[in-house]
C-alpha cells in the first residue's frame, strides 16, 4: 500500500524491467555491478537537471536552457581555474553562473511576462553564444588536480558526483513532498488565479523553480567539468531535452499541477539504462539522441491521446 | 442598534473595466455584529465590491477604512492579515490537494518557514472543520468531496484566518435548504462572537431570514442601503430591477413553421432528456441558475459540444451529430455568453469580424474580393449603427454594446434564421441593453426564431413568448403567456424547497 | 489611493509612443547601416547591397514560413533541422546520382512531410507547439547525423549551383525566389480565405471554430507550409554554400524567429504582415555583417540573437500593458 503510494505509475517500472530483460539478452555485461555503477555515474548529471525540471514542469512551464547553462558553468569554472583561482572560488563562480542565468530567466518570465519557453530558448542561445565565444569554441584543459581528484573522485566505492547529485535530489524531494513548495507549486500549476486568491506569493513561487534549475545546472556544470577534466563549451547540449523526457516518461504530466520526484528518479533511471543498452548494442551517440527524441514524443502522445478520448466521452468534446 | 461601531467603510469606490463602469462612486459601511446583505442583478457590481475588499482587485478611486483608518489592500495576503476572509462564488480551491492542505494553504504551520508541520496541519484543520460541522478525513483529496462539502471547506478556510469580516459570495447557490440552514447557524455564531458578515445572494428569501442590513446595487451605482425592516420583497425587487418590467408587444407567431426541435437530448452529467421546439418568429427563453445546464444545451445545439443521445431537427431535417460548419449551413447563429472567448476576434477590425462566418459562402473559390467584402459589411455597420471612429480599428476598442452588435451582425451577415442568444446583455451598459433588446425583437419580424438564455429574469419576461425553465440539467417547466412571471419562474428555477 | 496618476499625461503621449514603437523597426536597420558605412566605407557599394539582399532573401524565405506559424500563435523550432535533413538528402542524391530534379523534389516533399507531422501532433493530439517542434528538432538532427555518418558532400554540378549562386541578368536567383515567395505569401495572407482564417485562428481559436472553420486543418497546413519553405530555403543555402554536412542549418530557427518579431509581427498571434519579415530579415543580415566587421566571432552571434528575441518580446509585453491601460480609459471616457 505504502509502496503503491510512492510509485504512482507502475508503467515506468514495467518499462525499466523490460529494458533490463532485453539488455541482459544483448550483453552478458549488462547485468553486472560494474555496469550499474557506470549507469549510476552517467545518470548523476541528468538527475540534477531533471530534478529542477520537475519543479518547472509542475508549474506547467518548461525550461529549455539548463543544457546550455551547464556548458557555460563548465567553461567559467574551468576558465577561473586556468586563470589561477582557487578551487573553492572557481566552484563559487560556477555556481553563481548558474544562479544568475536562472534569475535572469525568472525575471523575464515573471516580471516581463515573456513566455517561459521563448525566454529559456533565448537563454539557451545566449549561454551557448557566451560559452563558445569565451575561447572561440575551444575546450579548457589543465585544471587544478585537487579539483578533479576530489569532485571527480570517489568516497569509498561511490563517486562524489553521484553523492552530490543524490544529495541535491533528496533536498528537492523533501521540499516537494514535505515542504511548502510542493502544495504551492501544485496550486499554481493547477489554477494560477485560485493560488493568487489563496494568498500564495505567486510571483515568487513562479520564479523559484527557474532559479533552482539554473543553480542545479551550475552544479551540474561543475560536476561535468570534474568528471571530464576539462571545460566544455557544448558539453551540456541535449541535457535539457533528456531531462524533459525523463520527467515525462516518469509519469509527471507536462501540463503541470502535480508531480513526484520519485517518478522523475525512475524516469532518469529508465532513460539511462536505455542509453546504456544502446551503447552496448553498438549504436553511436547520434542514434541515442534520435531515440530519446522518439521516447519523449511517445511519452507525450500516449497520455494526450488517452486524455482527450476521456474528455470527449465525459463532457462532450469542447475544443 | 445605533451604538455599534463601524468596522469597515468604503468611500467613493470606483472601478472601471474595459467597456463598463463596474462600480461608480459607491460608499458603503459595515458595522460590527452585523450581517450585511449585498443585492443586485448580475453585473450590478456586488462581486467586484467584494473582490476589492478581499484584495483581488484594486479600486481605481476611493478609500477603504478599517476602524476609521485608511488601509491599503493590495492583494489577498494583506486582506487576510487585516482580518478579511472571503468565500468565493466559484470554488477557488485546488482539487488535487488534500482538504487540510487547502484549508491552510499559504498559512500552514511550518518549521523554519520551509517544511510543513504535518501533525499540526491536521490538528488545526480538524479544529476549523469542526467549526463548520464537517466530519471528514482532512487527508482526503478535495476533488473527492461533493460541492456542498467543498463550499464548507472554503468557509472553514475563510474562518481559519480568524477574520473580523467574512464575505460570502453566492455561497448557497449550490446548497440544499438543509445545508443552507446549517450555514446560517454558523454565520449567526460568528456574528454573536463579534464578527461582521457581507452576504451576497440572489435568493431574496434567505436575505430576509438572515440579514440585518441590505444594500442594493444596480449597474455599478448604490441605489439604497438601509436596515432590513425597511424592505419588503417587492420593494427590493423593484429597486434591483429599476422601472417596472413592461411586457413587449405580442408578435404574430406562425403556428406551423417549426424551425428547430430538440428531441431527448442528453449529455451525461450536464443535461438530461431535454425536449424543446422553436417556431418561426418566436422568442423562446431558457431560464435557470448558473450550472443548470442551459449554456451546455445551447452549445450542444450549435455543435460546439457533442451529446450522448437524442437528436436535433432543423427545418424538419433530423440530425444525430452537429458541428458549427453544419449549423451555419443550416442558417443557425450563436451569440455566446462570453463574447471575448467565443464571439469575437478582438484584435481584428469590425469588417473582418462581421464577415467571419460568411467568408466561405461569399467566396467559395477561396479568393477574397475586398470590394465585395467592404460593401457587404458596410450594410450591417449602418443597419446596426455600430459607432466607431474607424472601421479598420480592432474591435477591442469598441464598447461592450457595440461589440455585441458586431457579433449579431456576424450572424445576420451569414443569413442566419435561427439565433441562439446566451446572455446577450451581460456586461453591457443600460442604453445599449435596450438597443440590443430592440434588435432582437426586430429579428423576429423578418421571421427568425430565437432561443434566449439569460439569468436576468426581467429580460426573459419582457422579450419571450415562451419560457423553458431548467434545473439540474432538466427542463422542469414550460411557461406561456400570463404564466411568464418573475415569481413563477423563480419558483421553478429554485425548486419546491426554496419558495420565494 | 489614486492609482492612475499620470494617465492623462500618458494619453497625450499615446500616439507618440505607438508611433515610436512602430518606427523602431526601421530605425534599427538604418542605424546598423550607418555603423557599417562608418566602419567600412566600401560597404556602400551596389554589389555589396546585392550581396546583403541575397543573404536576406534566404532568411526571408524561412521567416515567411515562421510568420504564418507565429500568426497562429504557434512556433516552429524544427526548421533548422528540417533544413539540415532535407539539404543533406538532396545533396546525397545530387552528388551520387547527379539527379537534380529528384533531389530537389525529394527535399521539398520531405520538408512538407515533417511539417505535416508537426502540425498533426500539435493540432490533433494537442502537444504544445514548442515541445513538439523542439522534439522534432532533436529527432531530425539525430537522423541527419546518423545518415551522414560524418561525411561531407561538396562540389555540386553547375545546374544545381545555379539556384543558389547563379543569377538571371543582374539579379541573383535567391532574390528572385524570395520575391516569388513574397508574392505568393502576400496573396495568400491578404486575398485568400485560407490566409484570413490564419488571422482568425491566431486571434481567437474558439471564435474561429464557432464561426465554422476547420481549425485543426488550418493549423496542420500552416506547419506543413513552414516545413516546405524551410526546405526550399535550405536548398538555396546548400546550393550557395556548395557543401552539405550534418550540422547544416543549426540555429536557423533563431534567426527566422528573430527576423519575424524584429519586423514587428506579434509573438502572440494574429498581428503582423508578411512584409514585416522583409525588414526583419534585412536587419538580421545587416546585424550579422556588422558583427563580422567589428571582429565579433561568429560564436557570439547566438548570444546577440537570443538576447534580441527575448528583449523584443519583453518590449512587446510592456507595450501591450500600456495599450490596455489606455484602452480602459478610452472606452469609458
Amino acid at each position: 500500500m505504502r509502496f503503491k503510494k510512492i510509485i504512482r505509475t507502475p508503467g515506468i517500472l514495467f518499462i525499466i524491467i523490460l529494458i533490463l530483460i532485453i539488455g541482459s539478452f544483448i550483453s552478458p555485461h549488462f547485468l553486472t555491478l560494474s555496469n550499474f555503477s557506470k549507469i549510476l555515474y552517467q545518470s548523476a548529471i541528468l538527475l540534477l537537471i531533471a530534478s529542477g525540471m520537475t519543479l518547472v514542469i509542475t508549474l506547467g512551464e518548461i525550461d529549455l536552457s539548463p543544457g546550455a547553462v551547464l556548458s557555460l558553468s563548465s567553461m567559467i569554472t574551468a576558465l577561473a581555474m586556468e586563470k589561477g583561482s582557487s578551487v573553492f572560488l572557481s566552484i563559487i563562480v560556477g555556481l553563481a553562473t548558474g544562479l544568475i542565468c536562472g534569475v535572469i530567466n525568472a525575471l523575464f518570465i515573471v516580471k516581463a511576462k515573456v513566455p517561459a519557453f521563448i525566454t529559456t530558448f533565448g537563454m539557451m542561445s545566449m549561454a551557448k553564444g557566451v560559452s563558445l565565444g569565451l575561447k572561440d569554441g575551444a575546450t579548457v584543459r589543465g585544471l587544478n588536480e585537487n579539483f578533479t581528484n576530489t569532485i571527480g573522485g570517489n568516497i569509498g566505492p561511490i563517486p562524489v558526483v553521484v553523492l552530490i547529485s543524490i544529495f541535491c535530489f533528496i533536498i528537492l524531494f523533501v521540499l516537494l513532498a514535505h515542504g511548502k513548495l510542493g502544495p504551492y507549486l501544485f496550486a499554481i500549476g493547477t489554477d494560477k488565479e485560485a493560488a493568487e486568491y489563496s494568498g500564495i506569493n505567486v510571483q515568487l513561487y513562479n520564479a523559484l523553480p527557474f532559479v533552482i534549475t539554473g543553480l542545479l545546472a551550475g552544479v551540474a556544470g561543475i560536476l561535468f567539468t570534474a568528471r571530464l577534466n576539462l571545460g566544455h563549451p557544448t558539453g551540456g547540449i541535449g541535457y535539457e531535452f533528456e531531462a524533459i523526457a525523463a520527467v515525462v516518461v516518469g509519469g509527471n504530466p507536462l501540463e503541470g499541477g502535480r508531480s513526484n520526484m520519485v517518478d522523475t528518479l525512475l524516469g532518469v533511471f529508465a532513460l539511462s539504462i536505455l542509453k546504456n543498452s544502446l551503447t552496448m548494442l553498438g549504436y553511436p551517440i547520434w542514434w541515442q539522441m534520435a531515440i530519446s527524441g522518439l521516447v519523449l514524443i511517445f511519452a507525450l502522445l500516449v497520455p494526450n491521446i488517452l486524455k482527450y478520448k476521456l474528455i470527449r466521452i465525459r463532457l462532450g468534446d469542447k475544443q | 442598534m445605533h451604538n455599534k461601531r463601524t468596522v469597515i467603510e468604503m468611500r467613493n469606490i470606483t472601478k472601471v473595466f474595459p467597456g463598463v463602469r463596474a462600480l461608480d462612486n459607491v460608499s458603503f459601511y459595515v458595522k460590527e455584529m452585523q450581517i450585511h446583505a449585498l443585492v443586485g442583478e448580475n453585473g450590478a457590481g456586488k462581486s467586484t465590491l467584494a473582490k476589492i475588499l478581499a484584495g483581488i482587485q484594486n479600486q481605481d478611486h476611493g478609500d477603504i477604512l478599517l476602524d476609521g483608518k485608511i488601509i491599503d489592500i493590495h492583494n489577498s495576503r494583506s486582506a487576510q492579515k487585516l482580518g478579511i476572509g472571503m468565500v468565493f462564488q466559484e470554488i477557488s480551491l485546488i482539487p488535487t490537494l488534500s482538504v487540510a492542505q487547502n484549508l491552510l494553504l499559504a498559512h500552514e504551520p511550518d518549521l523554519f518557514n520551509i517544511i510543513v508541520n504535518k501533525n499540526r496541519l491536521l490538528s488545526e484543520a480538524n479544529i476549523y472543520l469542526s467549526k463548520v460541522g464537517l466530519k471528514i478525513d482532512p487527508n482526503r483529496k478535495l476533488q473527492d468531496l461533493g460541492i456542498a462539502e467543498q463550499q464548507l471547506v472554503a468557509l472553514a478556510r475563510a474562518l481559519s484566518f480568524q477574520p473580523r469580516i467574512l464575505i460570502l459570495d453566492e455561497t448557497t447557490s449550490s446548497l440544499t435548504s438543509k445545508e443552507t440552514n446549517h450555514l446560517f447557524s454558523i454565520l449567526k455564531t460568528f456574528k454573536s462572537n463579534g464578527g461582521s458578515v457581507i452576504y451576497i445572494s440572489h435568493r431574496l428569501n434567505e436575505i430576509f431570514e438572515i440579514a440585518d442590513h441590505i444594500t442594493v446595487l444596480k449597474d455599478g451605482l448604490l441605489i439604497d442601503s438601509d436596515s432590513v425592516e425597511k424592505f419588503t420583497i417587492d420593494l427590493l425587487v423593484q429597486k434591483m430591477v429599476g422601472q417596472k418590467i413592461k411586457k413587449s408587444v405580442r408578435r404574430n407567431i406562425s403556428i406551423n413553421n417549426e424551425v428547430l426541435r430538440i428531441n431527448n437530448l442528453s449529455l451525461r452529467g450536464l443535461f438530461n432528456d431535454v425536449n424543446m421546439f422553436l417556431k418561426e418568429g418566436e422568442i423562446v427563453g431558457i431560464a435557470g441558475l448558473v450550472g443548470s445546464g442551459r449554456t451546455e444545451i445551447a452549445e450542444a445545439i450549435f455543435g460546439i459540444r457533442s451529446f450522448d443521445t437524442g437528436n436535433i431537427e432543423v427545418y424538419g431535417k433530423s440530425q444525430r451529430k452537429v458541428n458549427p460548419i453544419l449549423s451555419i449551413k443550416n442558417r443557425m447563429g450563436f451569440i455566446p455568453e462570453n463574447r471575448h472567448l467565443h464571439g469575437l476576434c478582438l484584435g481584428l477590425s469590425i469588417q473582418k469580424n462581421i464577415i467571419m462566418a460568411s467568408l466561405k459562402r461569399l467566396f467559395p473559390k477561396g479568393f477574397i474580393f475586398p470590394k465585395q467584402e467592404k460593401e457587404t459589411t458596410q450594410r450591417f455597420i449602418e443597419k446596426f449603427s455600430i459607432s466607431s471612429q474607424s472601421k479598420s480599428r480592432p474591435v477591442r476598442f469598441l464598447s461592450g454594446g457595440n461589440q455585441q452588435k458586431v457579433v449579431m451582425a456576424k450572424w445576420l451577415c451569414s443569413e442566419s434564421k435561427i439565433f441562439i442568444f446566451d446572455e446577450p446583455t451581460r456586461g453591457i451598459d443600460v442604453k445599449s441593453k435596450s438597443e440590443i433588446h430592440q434588435l432582437i425583437n426586430q429579428l423576429t419580424i423578418s421571421g427568425a426564431g430565437i432561443l434566449l438564455i439569460s439569468s436576468e429574469l426581467p429580460e426573459i419576461i419582457s422579450l419571450c413568448d415562451r419560457v423553458y425553465v431548467m434545473k439540474e440539467g432538466k427542463i422542469v417547466a414550460e411557461c406561456c403567456g400570463n404564466d411568464i412571471q418573475e415569481r413563477n419562474i423563480l419558483n421553478y428555477m429554485l425548486g419546491a424547497n426554496n419558495e420565494v | 489611493m489614486v492609482k492612475d496618476k499620470g494617465l492623462v499625461h500618458l494619453r497625450k503621449q499615446n500616439v507618440k509612443i505607438i508611433g515610436l514603437f512602430k518606427a523602431g523597426r526601421f530605425i534599427f536597420p538604418l542605424l546598423l547601416l550607418i555603423i557599417l558605412a562608418i566602419l567600412q566605407p566600401s560597404f556602400l557599394t551596389m554589389s555589396n547591397f546585392v550581396n546583403i539582399l541575397r543573404q536576406s532573401s534566404i532568411l526571408f524565405i524561412l521567416a515567411a514560413g515562421q510568420t504564418l506559424v507565429i500568426l497562429t500563435e504557434g512556433i516552429d523550432l524544427s526548421i533548422g533541422s528540417i533544413i539540415g535533413f532535407t539539404a543533406c538528402m538532396a545533396g546525397s542524391l545530387v552528388i551520387n546520382d547527379g539527379n537534380n530534379v529528384i533531389g530537389i523534389f525529394l527535399a521539398i516533399i520531405l520538408g512538407m512531410l515533417i511539417g505535416l507531422i508537426n502540425g498533426y501532433i500539435i493540432s490533433h493530439i494537442r502537444v504544445p507547439a514548442f515541445v513538439t517542434t523542439y522534439g522534432m528538432q532533436i529527432l531530425i538532427r539525430g537522423l541527419t547525423i546518423a545518415f551522414m555518418k560524418g561525411d561531407v558532400f561538396w562540389g555540386f554540378n553547375d545546374s544545381f549551383r545555379f539556384i543558389g549562386a547563379g543569377s538571371i541578368g543582374a539579379i541573383p536567383m535567391p532574390i528572385i525566389i524570395g520575391v516569388l515567395v513574397l508574392i505568393i505569401f502576400y496573396f495568400l495572407l491578404n486575398y485568400s480565405t485560407f490566409g484570413q482564417s490564419i488571422y482568425y485562428l491566431g486571434n481567437n481559436r474558439n471564435a474561429t471554430k464557432v464561426s465554422g472553420f476547420k481549425i485543426r486543418k488550418i493549423e496542420t497546413i500552416v506547419y506543413a507550409i513552414s516545413g516546405l519553405v524551410a526546405s526550399i530555403g535550405g536548398l538555396l543555402y546548400l546550393s550557395r554554400l556548395n557543401s552539405a554536412e550534418a550540422s547544416l542549418g543549426t540555429g536557423f530557427e533563431m534567426d527566422a524567429i528573430a527576423a519575424v518579431v524584429l519586423g514587428g509581427t506579434s509573438f502572440f498571434g494574429a498581428e503582423g504582415k508578411i512584409e514585416n519579415a522583409i525588414i526583419g530579415s534585412i536587419t538580421i543580415t545587416l546585424l550579422k555583417n556588422a558583427m563580422n566587421l567589428l571582429g565579433i566571432s561568429s560564436y557570439w552571434q547566438p548570444f546577440i540573437i537570443g538576447l534580441l528575441i527575448v528583449v523584443i518580446i519583453a518590449n512587446e509585453r510592456a507595450f501591450e500593458k500600456l495599450r490596455n491601460l489606455i484602452l480602459v480609459r478610452e472606452r469609458v471616457n
